[in-house]
Order: structure tokens, then C-alpha cells, then sequence
């Protein structure tokens, strides 16, 4: 039996941030796929955010900006989202891309969700709509540093994501799962851009039993303005074993995982520097 | 009546329809009170593709779905695909290449291959895949299915004259 008690439809930002600041039992609605499954007992209202105006995208130099009720499928079709929209095809499973939003997806990270992390190697920004309409935004460290819903105060919303760069950057990413649809053991990305034979702007992240994605920095330093080599990669899986610690996962031992976020490392590094 | 139940209208298999429902309603459970008994519930949580509609002619689970959120909205259910005596080229090739074995997961595997076929007439067995990566099936395996849509694709272009054909026509 469902507890939830009201359904409100808000057509701007402001009355949405007014419906939710009025009760705090009332929660967001975006896609819907995690409440919709699994929405806690003290939510006994819902705030849709779909007449909010907020699913567009839209492109800046070599970026985009992505309205938080952008869906998935609406990313993997748009082609001035680049290496994004690549990365967009191969998330979830048909019917959950056309409901799942990008809002959605960052706010509530879980473990087997593949945008934060691709967006965390991107570098992207969130922009937030705070109390009395005030904007302030968060880079991809600050935001992932916590669970991102801790950075809201009641009636504050994400607004928008925006990704610096999705043309000339090489983007690749490995999961351990036993079969198709699988909750990962380990999600690894990498973003690059190769000049004059260097690489560039190397940042490297994965996601384990934590959902939120969190960088390997040591192994980013390692490779960071060096030539791509195969005993350079092999360092840097190593590094970001050191980095990352132990790993839990029920299916896999610990010893197991840790490897295999070796070896990912390593080939994400090799996929964004094979020509 | 309950205060908090509201009157939506959406259009479901083409006739605009205004219905009660509760704040906390799923969408499944709508469509199933009002005889659209081809939306099956499997998983509840968005995995197995039972449940799957088509929203404004795209694939949407309606297990996950809060009813109210489709206010306005135009959802296609298996029933407005074809009917009995008079089958929907989808229908016909599944039934043709023995792909539905307990029939469980067929509404939602043909809703599905009806969204691809509306964008891509003629798919590769690759994007048959893609578009099905959300609609499981414990019985049947899928080689008999994806054959189905493939026939139902060609099934669909016989049916489609050529240009030529509706030029000599008019």
C-alpha cells in the first residue's frame, strides 16, 4: 500500500522549490525509476518535476549543458553530446534510458549507475537552485565528495550539469559483472586528450561498494603529460590498486577486485590511446 | 471519494480517457483495474520489461511509473496493437517463428520492437538487441525473437508500396 498522499505538478523552478520547502515529507520526482521502486516510508508526497522546463540540452563550445530532467535516451540520440551520448547508449537498458534523468542519476548515485561516473572523469559542473532562486554551483569533486542530496537544503533543486568538454576527449570505461544488466563489483573510467603524442588532462575514477565515484589520483599524476606506453599503464594500474585499498563485494573476493581495477585501469588507459 | 484521488486524462490506445486515481498509483496497476490485462508485473523494480507501455510511442515501465505523471500523455498497450482476426504484423510473426513460449514477456517484447520498428524499419539484428536489452525471457531464448521481428520488419515493408508503386497508383 502506497503512502503516498499527494501528487503536485509544479510548472516553474521557484513553485517547485516552494511545494518541497513546505513539507518534509514531500520529495522530488524526476524519472522515477528509484522511487518508483523503492520510494521510503517518510515520503508521503511527490513533487513531479517534469512541467519544470528542465530537460533540454544545449551546446557550449566544446561542451553541452544538460537540463536535470534530460533523459538518458535523449543523451544517447543527441549527437552534439559526443563522447557522452556514446557513453549515454550503453547505460541501463532501453526502457529505463527513456526515463531515467541526468538529474536523477548524479543526485542519486547508486553502484550500478554509469553516468556519474563518466561525468566525473569529464570534469562536470552542477548548478543548483538554491534558497530564493539563487544559483551556486559545485565542480565534480565537491559534488561527489558526499552523497550530493546532503548538499540540498530542503526546496533546493539541481537545476542543470554542464560538461566542459565532450568533443576531443577520449573517454573510456570497463564494470565487472557477471552477465548483461549485472550490478558492477567495479565501474572504471578514464578521460584523456592525447597532444603531440602526451597525454593531457588525464582523470581516472572508479565506483565499488561506495556509489559515489571517486578518483585515482596517483595514477592520474603518474600518466599525466607522459607518452602512452605499455610498462607506463601497467604502473598505473598498479597505482591505483594502492590508491583505491580493499575492496568488499559478496560474488568476488576483495584480493579479486582489486586486481581487476588494476587491470581496467589500464586498459581504459590503452582504449583512450589507441589511434 | 478520497480527496487526494484525482481525475487525469491521457489517451490510452487512442480514445482519451479521464480517470481516478490515487496520489501513489502506479501506472501498472491503472491500466491493469481498467482491463489492459497485456501489462504483466514481473520484477516491480525496472529489470524484467513485463510491465513495459509505450509513452507518446516509447518503450516505459509501468511498474516504475506513478499514474499521475501521465497526465496528458498517449499510451499504447499490446490491446492497441492488433485484435483478434486481424493481427498486428508484430502479432503475426511472433505467432509465424514460435517465439513466445509461457507468453509472459510477449506484450512487452512487442511493444518494445513496435517503438524500434517506428524508428528504424529495417533494423540489424544489433539494434533488435539493443532495443530489446530491457525485456527479459526465461522460457522462449531470444533467437525465435529477434527472427520475429525481422519478419515483422519485412512483414511491415511488403505492406509499405514503394514510392514507384504509390506514384503508378495516383
Amino acid at each position: 500500500m502506497s503512502g503516498i498522499k499527494e501528487f503536485l505538478r509544479p510548472g516553474s523552478m521557484a513553485e517547485a522549490a516552494r511545494m518541497l520547502r513546505a513539507s518534509a515529507g514531500r520529495a522530488a520526482l524526476a524519472g522515477g525509476t528509484f522511487l518508483g521502486a523503492h520510494c521510503p516510508p517518510r515520503v508521503t508526497g511527490l513533487v513531479d518535476l517534469s512541467q519544470v522546463h528542465l530537460s533540454y540540452i544545449r551546446g557550449r563550445g566544446k561542451g553541452v549543458v544538460l537540463g536535470a530532467m534530460t533523459t538518458l535516451a535523449a543523451v544517447a540520440a543527441a549527437e552534439r553530446c559526443g563522447v557522452l551520448a556514446m557513453c549515454a547508449r550503453d547505460c541501463a537498458t532501453e526502457p529505463l534510458r527513456q526515463m531515467i534523468t541526468v538529474g536523477g542519476n548524479v543526485m542519486m548515485p547508486l553502484r550500478w549507475s554509469d553516468l556519474p561516473l563518466v561525468l566525473h572523469v569529464l570534469g562536470a559542473e552542477y548548478e543548483v537552485y538554491g534558497q530564493g532562486g539563487r544559483l551556486r554551483e559545485y565542480t565534480s569533486d565537491e559534488f561527489f565528495k558526499q552523497p550530493p542530496a546532503s548538499l540540498l537544503k530542503r526546496g533546493e533543486l539541481l537545476r542543470e550539469v554542464r560538461v566542459p568538454m565532450v568533443r576531443g576527449v577520449r573517454v573510456a570505461r570497463r564494470k565487472l559483472v557477471r552477465n548483461y544488466g549485472d550490478i558492477p563489483a567495479v565501474q572504471v573510467a578514464a578521460a584523456l586528450h592525447v597532444s603531440r603524442g602526451m597525454m593531457k588532462n588525464v582523470r581516472v575514477a572508479f565506483v565499488a561498494q561506495r556509489p559515489l565515484p571517486q578518483r585515482l589520483r596517483r595514477c592520474e599524476q603518474l600518466v599525466e603529460g607522459r607518452k602512452p606506453s605499455d610498462e607506463l599503464f601497467a604502473e598505473a594500474g598498479d597505482a591505483a590498486r594502492r590508491d583505491a585499498g580493499t575492496l568488499t563485494d559478496t560474488r568476488f573476493s576483495s584480493g579479486y577486485v582489486q586486481e581487476i581495477l588494476g587491470v581496467f585501469v589500464r586498459r581504459v588507459l590503452e582504449e583512450c590511446t589507441n589511434e | 471519494m478520497n480527496k487526494a484521488v484525482k481525475h487525469l486524462t491521457v489517451t490510452i490506445n487512442q480514445q482519451a480517457q479521464r480517470l481516478q486515481v490515487a496520489p501513489g498509483e502506479k501506472l501498472i496497476d491503472t491500466l491493469r483495474r481498467h482491463g489492459y490485462k497485456s501489462v504483466k508485473f514481473g520484477c516491480g523494480e525496472g529489470t524484467c520489461g513485463s510491465c513495459t507501455v509505450l509513452v507518446d510511442g516509447r518503450p516505459h515501465l509501468a511498474c516504475l511509473t506513478f499514474t499521475r505523471q501521465m497526465e496528458g500523455r498517449q499510451i499504447t498497450t499490446l490491446e492497441g496493437l492488433g485484435r483478434f482476426g486481424e493481427l498486428h504484423p508484430l502479432q503475426q510473426a511472433f505467432l509465424q517463428e514460435g517465439a513466445v513460449q509461457c507468453g509472459y514477456c510477449t506484450p512487452g517484447m512487442i511493444l518494445s520492437s513496435h517503438a524500434l520498428l517506428a524508428r528504424d524499419p529495417d533494423p540489424s539484428e544489433e539494434a533488435i538487441r539493443r532495443a530489446l536489452d530491457g525485456n527479459k525471457c526465461r522460457c522462449t531464448g531470444y533467437a525465435a525473437i529477434i527472427r520475429a521481428v525481422r519478419r515483422a520488419a519485412r512483414i511491415q515493408a511488403d505492406a509499405t508500396p514503394s514510392p514507384r508503386a504509390r506514384r503508378a497508383k495516383r
